[in-house]
C-alpha cells in the first residue's frame, strides 16, 4: 500500500510505501525455528484461528487458576454417543469461543461423530470481526489406540 | 491467632498482569491479551512458575520462624534448636496402697519386692486400661508377715502410670558414629523412659542414662540422653560425643530403652484397680503365691496428649529465657511450669523481698493445681520441686509454698426484663442470665492477675436476649475463715479488695452462722464504726461487743480473741462477707485470686412493659 504525503508536508512527488501493521501476533506454537534463529510467528487470521484451536483442543480444569476455559471436547470421553451429544458438543464450543475469543464470531459448527472409528470431526466456520474475513478451522479428535 | 507473613502479592493473576505490562512494550507479539493465544499459553507457564516458586519460598520463610510456623514438625524443631523439648503424651497416674499378708509363714524372708512393670488393671467408662509401676518397691515384714510396699522415696504411696511397658533393644556397631536410635512410637511417655547401657549382649550389670533435661553440669563422664520427637511424630534417642558432652555407648554396647507407651488422658479418672497377678513369697516349703491387697489413695489423674503446637509456640521462649537456670522469679515459674505442667493450672513466682511480709533469701511459688490434682498429689509435688530447685538453682535460695489466696466474689445482679420483646418466660431468661454470669466467672477469674470487671459482666447479661432493657449488679468479697473449734483465735482476713466504709444504715461486714460460747451468733460490724460484734441471732442483740476491727483502705480484717464452738452447714470454714468499696471491680493482688461463689449469689428480674 502507498502512502503520498501532502506539499505541506514536503513531499509532492515521491510516494512512501509503508505496510500496514499487523493486526495480532502471537508464537507459533510448532516452535518451529527461522534461518533467523527466532521461531516463527502468526499474524492476522493465523493468530486467531490458532487461538481458535487452542480453545476448542483445551479441557476444562486445564489452565491453572482458570477453570472453566476450554470446550471440554476431550472432556466428552466415554460419553455416550448418542443424537445429542452433537448438540451438546457444540454448545460448549460456541460459549467458550464467546467467553474466551472476542475476536471471532462463530458462523456454523459442525459436528461429525464417527463412532464405528472412535473419532469426533468439528468443523468450524468463524469470521475475524476485525476484517470480516471467513475462516474454517477442522479439528479431529480421535482416540489414540 | 498467629500472624503469617502476607503472600497477597504472589497472587496468580497479578504475577500474570505484570508479565502481560511488560509485553506491552514489545510490538512483536500482541496477543497477550487473549486467553487462547499461544502467548497467553506461555505467560500461563511463566506466571505459574513464578506463583509456585514465590508460594514456596514464602512458606519455607513463615516456617523458619517459631512465631508463624505452621506445620508441627516445624515447630518442634525451632523449640529443640533454643533447648526446648516438647513434652511427649503424659500417662494417667494413679497413686495406691500396697501390702500382702503372709500370714504366720515359716522361713518367710525379711523383704519383699515387686519389679517396675508391676501391672494392674482398671475399667473406666467401660474401656480397660492397665496401669504399671514405674519403679521397683520393696516391703519389709513387720514381724507378723504383713508386708506394706514402699517406693524408692520410702513413700506407702505407690506412683502406678497407664500404659503398656515397651522395651526396645539397640545393639551399637563397629562403624556408628553419632547414631542415634529410632523409637518408632508416638505414644511414648518420655517422664517414664529408663534408658540402661550394658557392656556387652551377655552381661547383666548395666549403667543408667539420664534425661539431659535433669542434668546440671555435663562433662565427658555425664551418662545422658536426649530423647527428642522427629519430625514425623516419632522419637529418637541420641547420646554425648564420647568426650566433652557427656558419655556415648561403644561398639559392642547394648542400649535397652524401657517405657511406657500410653493412651494419655482416656484413663482419667479412673478410681478402681486389681493387681492382675499374685506376689511368689519364697518360704521354708518352697514359692507360696499371695494376693496384693490395694488401696487407692489418690484417682488417675494427669494424662495429657503430646504438647500442642500452640503451647510449644508459647513455652519455649520462655523456657529459652531461664535458660534451664532458676535465677530470676519467672525462671521459677517457668521451669516449674515446664516439668509439671500436666498439674498446674497457673503459677506466680515472687522474691520474698517482694512478699507482703518481706521474708529475704527465698522464693515464693503460689500454685492454682488442676481441679482434678488430689491434696496427696499436690504435696508430693511439692517436693519434687524442691528437688528440681536444688538442681536447678544457681544460687541457693529457700522455696516456699504460699498457697493462693483465695477472695470469693458474690453478686447480686439485677435486670429489667421486658416481656413483650421475647417469647422466653422470665424464669427462662433468669436462668439464661445465670448461666452467663457463671460463665463469665468461669471464663475471667480464678488465674493470677484475672481481675472481675462489672461493665464487662453486665455487657454479657444485657446480650443475653433483647428482652434485658437493664442490668445492674452489687459486689460483696467473702474470705472463708477457717478456725480451730473451741480455741480462743486471732487472725488476719486479707480481701482482694478495700471494703466500704462503715454506714449508719446497713452491716458493711456479715458472715454465715455459727455457736460461740453456746450462743448462735454471726459476725457484724457496728453501724458507722469498723469494729466487729458478735451478734445474737435469735433477738439480734450484741452478744459480744468487740472481737475486732477492719481497715475499709487496705481490705484487711482482723479477729481477736474469737471461741468458735461448732459451725452451722456442715462446713470447716465461716464466710465473712464484705461490701466491696469499689463495686465496679476487684482485682487480686500478689498471690491472690478471686473465684465465684455462687451460693449467696443471685439473679433477680424486674419485669417492667416500658422500653
Amino acid at each position: 500500500m502507498s502512502r503520498v504525503l501532502s506539499i505541506e508536508d514536503g513531499n509532492l512527488s515521491s510516494s512512501i510505501i509503508t505496510s500496514r501493521d499487523k493486526l495480532y501476533s502471537d508464537i507459533d506454537l510448532l516452535f518451529e525455528r527461522r534461518p533467523s534463529g527466532d521461531i516463527y510467528k502468526k499474524t492476522d487470521a493465523d493468530a486467531v484461528k490458532q487461538s481458535v484451536k487452542n480453545i476448542v483442543s483445551t479441557n476444562r480444569y486445564e489452565k491453572p487458576f482458570e477453570i472453566f476455559y476450554g470446550a471440554n471436547i476431550t472432556g466428552m470421553l466415554f460419553e455416550l454417543a448418542d443424537a445429542g451429544m452433537g448438540t451438546h458438543i457444540e454448545d460448549q464450543i460456541q460459549s467458550a469461543i464467546e467467553q474466551y475469543e472476542p475476536r471471532a464470531k462463530i458462523l456454523n459448527i459442525d459436528v461429525n461423530s464417527n463412532p464405528d472409528r472412535n473419532s469426533l470431526q468439528v468443523t468450524l466456520l468463524f469470521r475475524i470481526k476485525s476484517n470480516e474475513q471467513e475462516v474454517e478451522l477442522e479439528t479431529t479428535v480421535s482416540r489414540l489406540r | 491467632m498467629v500472624t503469617t507473613i502476607s503472600s497477597t502479592d504472589l497472587d496468580f493473576t497479578n504475577i500474570k498482569n505484570s508479565l502481560k505490562t511488560s509485553l506491552q512494550n514489545n510490538p512483536d507479539f500482541n496477543d497477550y491479551n487473549f486467553e487462547g493465544s499461544g502467548l497467553s499459553a506461555l505467560l500461563d507457564v511463566l506466571a505459574y512458575n513464578t506463583h509456585f516458586n514465590a508460594l514456596t519460598a514464602n512458606m519455607a520463610l513463615n516456617e523458619s520462624y517459631l512465631t508463624t510456623a505452621q506445620l508441627r514438625s516445624s515447630v518442634v524443631s525451632l523449640a529443640e534448636a533454643i533447648g526446648y523439648m516438647p513434652a511427649s503424651k503424659a500417662a494417667s497416674t494413679a497413686t495406691i496402697n500396697l501390702s500382702v499378708n503372709t500370714g504366720n509363714l515359716a522361713g518367710r524372708p525379711t523383704f519383699l519386692s515387686l519389679p517396675r512393670g508391676t501391672k494392674f488393671t482398671t475399667t473406666f467408662d467401660n474401656i480397660s486400661y492397665t496401669f504399671e509401676t514405674i519403679g521397683t518397691v520393696t516391703a519389709e515384714d513387720n514381724g507378723t508377715g504383713l508386708y506394706i510396699f514402699k517406693d524408692d522415696k520410702i513413700s506407702e504411696a505407690i506412683t502406678i502410670k497407664e500404659g503398656t511397658n515397651i522395651t526396645k533393644t539397640f545393639l551399637v556397631s563397629e562403624n556408628s558414629v553419632d547414631s542415634v536410635y529410632v523409637i518408632p512410637d508416638k505414644n511414648i511417655d518420655t517422664t517414664t523412659a529408663f534408658v540402661s547401657v550394658y557392656n556387652d549382649l551377655s552381661t547383666t550389670t548395666f549403667s543408667t542414662f539420664t534425661d539431659l533435661k535433669e542434668a546440671d553440669t555435663i562433662d565427658d563422664q555425664s551418662k545422658v540422653y536426649i530423647l527428642r520427637e522427629t519430625p514425623n511424630g516419632f522419637y529418637e534417642l541420641s547420646f554425648g560425643d564420647g568426650f566433652t558432652l557427656g558419655k556415648a555407648p561403644e561398639a559392642g554396647n547394648k542400649i535397652v530403652v524401657e517405657y511406657l507407651s500410653t493412651t494419655g488422658p482416656d484413663a482419667n479418672g479412673a478410681t478402681v484397680f486389681t493387681p492382675v497377678n499374685q506376689i511368689s513369697v519364697p518360704n521354708a516349703a518352697g514359692n507360696t503365691s499371695f494376693n496384693l491387697s490395694l488401696t487407692t489413695v489418690t484417682k488417675a489423674v494427669s494424662g495429657s496428649v503430646v504438647e500442642s503446637v500452640a503451647s510449644i509456640r508459647k513455652n519455649a521462649p520462655f523456657s529459652y529465657a531461664s535458660q534451664n537456670r532458676m535465677v530470676t522469679a519467672s525462671d521459677y515459674a517457668t521451669l516449674v511450669k515446664r516439668n509439671f505442667g500436666y498439674l498446674i493450672k497457673d503459677i506466680q513466682a515472687y522474691g520474698g523481698e517482694d512478699a507482703v511480709r518481706k521474708e529475704y533469701g527465698c522464693v515464693f511459688l503460689s500454685i492454682v493445681f488442676k481441679d482434678d490434682v488430689t491434696q496427696a498429689t499436690i504435696d508430693k509435688t511439692k517436693g519434687d520441686i524442691i528437688a528440681l530447685g536444688k538442681q536447678l538453682q544457681v544460687i541457693t535460695f529457700d522455696i516456699k509454698f504460699e498457697d493462693p489466696d483465695i477472695t470469693f466474689l458474690e453478686t447480686s445482679v439485677f435486670f429489667q426484663f421486658n416481656p413483650k420483646f421475647t417469647s422466653s418466660s422470665v424464669q427462662e431468661i433468669q436462668d439464661r442470665v445465670e448461666t452467663a454470669t457463671i460463665n463469665y466467672f468461669s471464663n475471667g477469674t480464678g488465674l493470677f492477675d484475672q481481675s472481675y470487671r462489672r461493665s464487662n459482666l453486665l455487657s454479657l447479661v444485657d446480650d443475653v436476649d433483647p428482652s434485658v432493657l437493664s442490668s445492674r449488679a452489687n459486689l460483696k468479697v467473702q474470705k472463708r475463715y477457717v478456725p480451730f473449734l473451741g480455741t480462743n483465735e486471732s487472725a488476719d482476713l486479707r480481701y482482694a479488695s478495700p471494703i466500704s466504709e462503715p454506714n449508719n444504715e446497713s452491716h458493711t461486714i456479715t458472715s454465715t452462722a455459727f455457736f460461740s460460747n453456746g450462743k448462735k451468733v454471726t459476725i457484724k460490724n457496728k453501724l458507722n464504726s469498723t469494729k466487729l460484734q458478735l451478734v445474737a441471732i435469735d433477738n439480734d442483740t450484741v452478744f459480744i461487743d468487740n472481737i475486732g476491727e477492719y481497715a475499709p483502705s487496705t481490705g484487711i480484717i482482723k479477729i481477736t480473741g474469737l471461741i468458735v464452738d461448732s459451725i452451722i452447714g456442715g462446713n470447716n470454714f465461716i464466710k465473712i462477707s464484705a461490701v466491696a468499696a469499689n463495686e465496679s471491680f476487684s482485682s487480686p493482688g500478689q498471690n491472690q485470686i478471686v473465684v465465684f461463689d455462687d451460693g449467696p449469689s443471685f439473679v433477680q428480674a424486674t419485669v417492667v412493659t416500658t422500653s
